[in-house]
């Protein structure tokens, strides 16, 4: 998960695919805001639920709750956290097919809270002020 | 007018298939886990000309839900109502489960973003309602 920081334009263009989201705002029109608040909803609750999972080794709970994350973050254009999310889905799956431990997931974890943190802003940005 | 019921628990896909639903011209009504849509369509059975549902869903998943569905639809006799999986699972073998669980069709999640591909979900959705229709006309 390293990353150039330097490189801000590519990291922007990494975590929000600007032409996904306004094909999903195309698609839903006048739901799209509750489109983007639902999105951040689910977000925070899905990652709730995989911090949980870690904590108990669950690698089910894990992978039940990347996989959304990650099939709405590419629905939506928010690349980095659906990436992150895949990955963290596929350890998961590892986990449960050799019925093995889940590997060490908080370096992946913290990867994701931050993908998150970063691009909420720019998504609450593209809701009308009310 | 027969209905379409969303079965998705995750509100982003969930609104996404409402409205291509809606401009398609039909009413939606939507839940958020199997058991609701087991119970939806137990309190009418002819009520819904098709169902869309998700796999990966906490508690009854998809396809628990539409393996019950089936067995209550021989059980009580109600009219066949065909199901599409809508899910962003895709690796191989997944489009067998769906079948033999008693999906009618697959719909990969990822479909809904380039406009070619969602133009494929409107064609799938079509046909669907179409084969429920002709169903409906001949019981």
């Amino acid at each position: 998960m390293t990353q150039d920081h330097n490189d801000n334009s590519t990291e922007l263009d990494d975590e929000l695919d600007r032409k996904a989201l306004e094909n999903a705002r195309d698609v839903v029109k006048k739901r799209f805001p509750e489109m983007v608040k639902g999105y951040l909803e689910d977000a925070d609750k899905y990652i709730e639920k995989i911090r949980q999972g870690v904590l108990d080794n669950d690698a089910q709970e894990i992978a039940q709750n990347a996989h959304p994350l990650k099939s709405a973050s590419f629905g939506l254009g928010v690349n980095r956290v659906a990436s992150i999310a895949k990955d963290i889905e596929q350890r998961a799956k590892d986990a449960i097919e050799q019925q093995a431990d889940i590997d060490d997931l908080q370096e992946l974890l913290a990867g994701l809270e931050n993908a998150l943190a970063r691009v909420r802003p720019r998504l609450e940005n593209e809701l009308p002020n009310d | 007018m027969s209905d379409i019921l969303v079965v998705e628990n995750d509100k982003t896909h969930r609104i996404v298939i409402e409205q291509i639903i809606t401009d398609l011209g039909w009413n939606v009504h939507s839940v958020d886990n199997g058991q609701s849509a087991l119970n939806e369509i137990s309190k009418n059975p002819s009520q819904y000309a098709l169902v869309i549902m998700d796999w990966e869903m906490p508690g009854l998943d998809g396809l628990a839900t539409v393996r019950q569905l089936r067995n209550q639809q021989m059980e009580y006799g109600w009219p066949y109502i065909p199901v599409i999986a809508f899910t962003g699972n895709n690796s191989p073998g997944d489009k067998e489960k769906c079948r033999e669980a008693g999906m009618d069709d697959y719909l990969s999640k990822e479909i809904f973003q380039p406009l070619v591909k969602r133009y494929y979900l409107t064609d799938k959705i079509t046909y669907w309602l179409d084969v429920a229709t002709k169903k409906k006309k001949e019981q």
